[in-house]
C-alpha cells in the first residue's frame, strides 16, 4: 500500500483518509485472524472421531485391456482389519493417459457400497464401460474408497486401437 | 477371498485410538455432549464445512468431479454461489473446523451393526480421546463442494441402512400369501379399488 503526498492543497485530506482505511483494513484482518486461531483452538477440544486407513498390499494395482467400445472388470478384495463393521464405497478418479488425454470413466461396482463385518472379505467387481471414442493409450488413475484416508489401489486401463483388439 | 484380486485392507489409524464398540460409543456420547458447549451457530457450520470437506474428496473422483463441474455449469450452481456469497456463507463454512461427517455416520452405523452394544452400554462411560492439535483447520468452502458432499453424504446414508438391514429385508418384489377371503369378509378399502 502505497500513502502519497502528491497535491499540496488534498495531500492532508487523502493521507487521513488513507490511514483510517488502512486501520479499518488492519482491524478487520486482526479480527478475522484471531477468529481463525480461535476456531483451530476449538478444533483441538473436539472428540476424535476413530478412524480407518485404507492399506493396499504392496505392489497390488488394478489392470485391463480393453478395445474402444467394449466393458472392462477390476476385482479386488477387501478385508476388514478393524474390530468393529466398516462400510466402504468404491469410487475410481479420472484417468489420464500418457498423452494429457483425461478419461472419466463411467464406474459400477458391485457391490455399490458394503458394511463388512470384522475379520471378513468382501469381493468387490468394477465394470468399466471403454467409450467407443476414447483415443488408444495407457490410462492411469486410483481406486480409492471414499471418506477413508491415505491410499488408493492404482488402476491402469490399457485402451488398445481397435485393429489390434482381437 | 477371489483367486489373485488385489487385497486392500481397512485398518485402524496408526497412533490412534483403534475403532471398538468402546471408543466409537464414547466418541458419539462426546459429540452429544459437546452440543451443550457450542452454540448451535457453530454446530451447524461446522456441518455444513463437514460437508463442503467431503465434497473436494470427492470431487476427485470421476463421478464427483462429473457432479461438480454441471452444478457449477448450471444456474443451479450460479444461484447456489449468489446466496453464498450474499449471505456470507463462504466465511462462515470457512471459518469452521469441518466435523468428519463421513467418519462419524460409519461409526455410528458400527455400532448400530456391533454384537457386543448391550454389554458396552453396561460398562461404565469411557472417556472419548480429545482430537488435539492434528484436528482439520478451517479451510475456503464453496457451494459445489457443499452440495457434492451432501450428495455423497447422502448416498452414503442410504446404503449403510439398506446394508445394515439387507439379511433381514424381504426382497422387494416378494408377495405374501394372504387369508382366503372368506376368512375375514371381502378384502376392501381405499387402496383396493
Amino acid at each position: 500500500m502505497r500513502i502519497t503526498n502528491e497535491g499540496p492543497e488534498s495531500s492532508g485530506q487523502d493521507s487521513l483518509a488513507e490511514l483510517l482505511r488502512l486501520q479499518a483494513e488492519f482491524q478487520a484482518h486482526l479480527a478475522e485472524e484471531t477468529l481463525r486461531y480461535l476456531r483451530a483452538v476449538q478444533a483441538t477440544l473436539a472428540p476424535r472421531s476413530p478412524g480407518t486407513v485404507v492399506q493396499p498390499a504392496p505392489d497390488a494395482r488394478l489392470e485391463a485391456t480393453a478395445a474402444p467400445g467394449e466393458d472392462v472388470q477390476l476385482a479386488f478384495d477387501l478385508e476388514n482389519r478393524q474390530r468393529v463393521h466398516s462400510q466402504a464405497t468404491p469410487a475410481l478418479t479420472p484417468l489420464v493417459a500418457d498423452t494429457g488425454a483425461t478419461w472419466f470413466p463411467a464406474a459400477r461396482p458391485e457391490p455399490v457400497s458394503a458394511l463388512v463385518p470384522p475379520g471378513e472379505v468382501v469381493a468387490f467387481t468394477i465394470d468399466v464401460a471403454v467409450p467407443a471414442d476414447v483415443p488408444p493409450g495407457t490410462y492411469r488413475g486410483t481406486l480409492v474408497l471414499q471418506g477413508f484416508r491415505q491410499d488408493g489401489l492404482p488402476v491402469v486401463i490399457t485402451v488398445a486401437a481397435p485393429e489390434s483388439a482381437s | 477371498m477371489s483367486d489373485a484380486a488385489p487385497a486392500v485392507r481397512l485398518v485402524d489409524v496408526p497412533g490412534q485410538t483403534g475403532r471398538t464398540t468402546v471408543s466409537l460409543l464414547a466418541s458419539l456420547a462426546a459429540r452429544l455432549g459437546a452440543l451443550h458447549a457450542v452454540t448451535g451457530a457453530d454446530a451447524t457450520g461446522s456441518l455444513t464445512a463437514g460437508y463442503a470437506a467431503l465434497g473436494r474428496e470427492v470431487a476427485v473422483t470421476a463421478d464427483g468431479a462429473r457432479l461438480k463441474e454441471a452444478i457449477e455449469r448450471t444456474r443451479t450452481g450460479a444461484n447456489g454461489d449468489a446466496l453464498w456469497e450474499r449471505l456470507r456463507l463462504q466465511e462462515w463454512a470457512s471459518s469452521l473446523p469441518p466435523a468428519p461427517i463421513l467418519d462419524d455416520l460409519r461409526n455410528d452405523l458400527a455400532l448400530l451393526a456391533a454384537d457386543d452394544l448391550d454389554t458396552v452400554l453396561a460398562l461404565p462411560p469411557a472417556p472419548a480421546e480429545a482430537l488435539g492439535d492434528e484436528g482439520p483447520l478451517p479451510a475456503p468452502s464453496t457451494f459445489a463442494e457443499y452440495l457434492v458432499g451432501m450428495w455423497a453424504f447422502a448416498h452414503e446414508v442410504v446404503r449403510g441402512i439398506e446394508a445394515l438391514v439387507a439379511t433381514s429385508a424381504s426382497p422387494s418384489s416378494a408377495v405374501r400369501p394372504g387369508p382366503p377371503p372368506d376368512e375375514h369378509g371381502s378384502l376392501d378399502g381405499p387402496l383396493l379399488r
